[in-house]
């Protein structure tokens, strides 16, 4: 509900990245709301939380001004540096003095700038308003790309607020992608395959094993090429506790339904 | 007695094996987890910057704000254990490591120490669970309320082995577990005289359940984070005025 004319600061309005190194995570900020017309006197407050992790840090940005700026934080203490989402609001005392937020961006990922980051930094997810089916992987781009239907405004509701999309779908994807990656002549030089291959190989997967030649019709070695990537798929599943998210999202779902 | 231990971490397979000790719970469940600890196909050495291994002693401290301070040593800023504060696999095997000293000095049956929910030993990567991790729950909410961490004492002030509603309903939400928020959740709900949580602070009205519901309404439109701890206090809805007047003559009094 929104009693209160609160702006929905939205996500190319807001960027973030990070980089981490030697111990020491470097996070930069971005905003661009000069055109919401918000009083410049307005506070800036950044919010740093922990996906699935009770972490929490706060940061007082100072004022709204002009409505534009950036902030670079040096953060020593960030836990999971890549499970952290982004809640940034614009907030203004009223006539009583509470501080009421008049803008807010919430969920924002930062993106990695390290180049061995987590699978999410480097699978691409695109809304596809025209998909007829809830989420395919694309490799028409000679790299995947999860698609996610846009029907119904189906991503935001998958990508943003589903507690389960992610860990239902990731395995599958990343199953996929493997026996793409194995079976397909590819640049593995590109970056972002080699990200992927890197993934692999610390899922278990044989080293030097993808870059086989497996494009062959030999039935045998496509079976091969299936049984590791299934093997891939379940320690992928097993290292994120997806099993366990999701049946922790049924759990809170039916403690919030009985209240 | 100090038990000085060489800190590991589990791999896959030791984290797969520790969570089904904790699921199945033998009767010999602490000489199963012994059998674990040093295992080397299950675990592995934590290296510490000095190129070292390091050594953390596994002692029997009972509050939650002296558990903090203790793993503080190894996991503050600065320390050995620093960089590692996200890792699940290492808080897991810390959570094993100190498995025999909780039920052996705790003065608490097995059943009891264990508790019924697995995410008391293995870390859960869900914020519903996350915070009632024993070991590494106290540390957390220490080290995000520096430098003033007794303002958490709302979290801190209840046995490591029961931590109890407060830390449930405070440190499971994250806008509630720093700043002023979690400050006056301390003030309300604990004695700083006596040095624990004040009696009858669960039940009806103004209990952390009800704390924890009306900051969560509040949270779309309010940015009660920027107001400073008195503010808030006068904030609060009647049904909490037995705690704030408390809270008020405490501070008035210089206590809290």
């Amino acid at each position: 509900m929104n009693y209160t004319g609160r702006i929905d600061i939205q996500s190319e309005e807001v960027s973030a990245t990070y980089r981490e190194e030697s111990g020491v995570c470097t996070l930069v900020v971005k905003w661009l709301l000069g055109h919401h017309g918000l009083n410049p006197g307005c506070h800036l407050y950044l919010g740093l939380e922990g996906d699935g992790t009770s972490e929490s840090r706060r940061f007082a940005l100072g004022l709204l001004g002009d409505g534009q700026g950036e902030q670079t934080l040096r953060l020593t203490q960030v836990r999971n540096p890549e499970l952290i989402k982004i809640r940034l609001k614009v907030v203004e005392n009223d006539s009583s003095g509470i501080p009421i937020i008049k803008a807010q961006g919430d969920k924002i990922s930062p993106q990695s700038l390290n180049s061995s980051n987590q699978s999410r930094s480097f699978l691409k997810i695109l809304k596809t308003p025209e998909l007829t089916v809830p989420w395919r992987v694309d490799f028409a781009e000679d790299e995947p790309v999860l698609l996610i239907s846009d029907k119904e405004e189906l991503f935001h509701k998958l990508r943003d607020t589903s507690p389960i999309f992610m860990p239902l779908v990731l395995p599958e994807v990343v199953r996929q992608i493997f026996v793409w990656l194995a079976t397909t002549e590819v640049d593995y030089n590109n970056e972002v395959l080699k990200e992927w291959v890197l993934l692999f190989e610390q899922l278990t997967c044989p080293r030097g094993f993808i870059q086989q030649d497996h494009s062959s019709s030999d039935a045998d070695d496509f079976e091969e090429v299936k049984r590791v990537a299934s093997f891939v798929s379940e320690e992928f599943a097993k290292k994120f506790d997806f099993i366990q998210r999701i049946s922790s999202a049924f759990e809170s779902e039916e403690t919030r339904l009985n209240g | 007695m100090v038990n000085s231990i060489e800190v590991r971490r589990f791999n896959a397979k030791g984290k797969d094996a520790f969570v089904t000790i904790v699921r199945t719970k033998p009767s010999n469940i602490l000489d199963e987890v012994d059998k674990i600890l040093n295992e080397p196909t299950l675990t592995e050495t934590v290296i510490g910057s000095d190129g070292k291994p390091i050594q953390i002693e596994v002692i029997y401290i009972e509050r939650r704000f002296e558990f903090a301070e203790h793993l503080a040593k190894w996991f503050g800023e600065g320390n050995p254990l620093s960089g590692l504060t996200g890792d699940t696999n290492l808080w897991d095997w810390l959570s094993a490591a100190w498995m025999r000293t909780f039920v052996e000095s705790s003065g608490q049956s097995v059943e009891k120490v264990l508790g019924k929910q697995q995410d008391r030993w293995i870390m859960a990567n869900t914020l519903l669970y996350y915070h009632r991790h024993l070991v590494s729950g106290p540390f957390f909410a220490y080290e995000t309320n520096l430098p003033d961490p007794k303002n958490a004492m709302c979290m801190l002030a209840t046995p490591v082995i029961a931590p109890g509603e407060v830390v449930e309903r405070v440190a499971g939400k994250r806008s509630m577990a720093i700043g002023s928020v979690c400050h006056l959740a301390t003030l309300l709900y604990f004695d700083p005289k006596l040095g624990k949580l004040r009696d009858g602070h669960t039940s009806s009205p103004g209990n952390p359940k009800a704390f924890s519901y009306y900051f969560s309404q509040l949270d779309v439109n309010v940015d009660y984070l920027a107001m400073n701890v008195d503010a808030l206090l006068d904030l609060m809805p009647v049904n909490f005025k037995r705690w704030v007047d408390l809270a008020k003559d405490e501070r008035a009094r210089g206590l809290s």
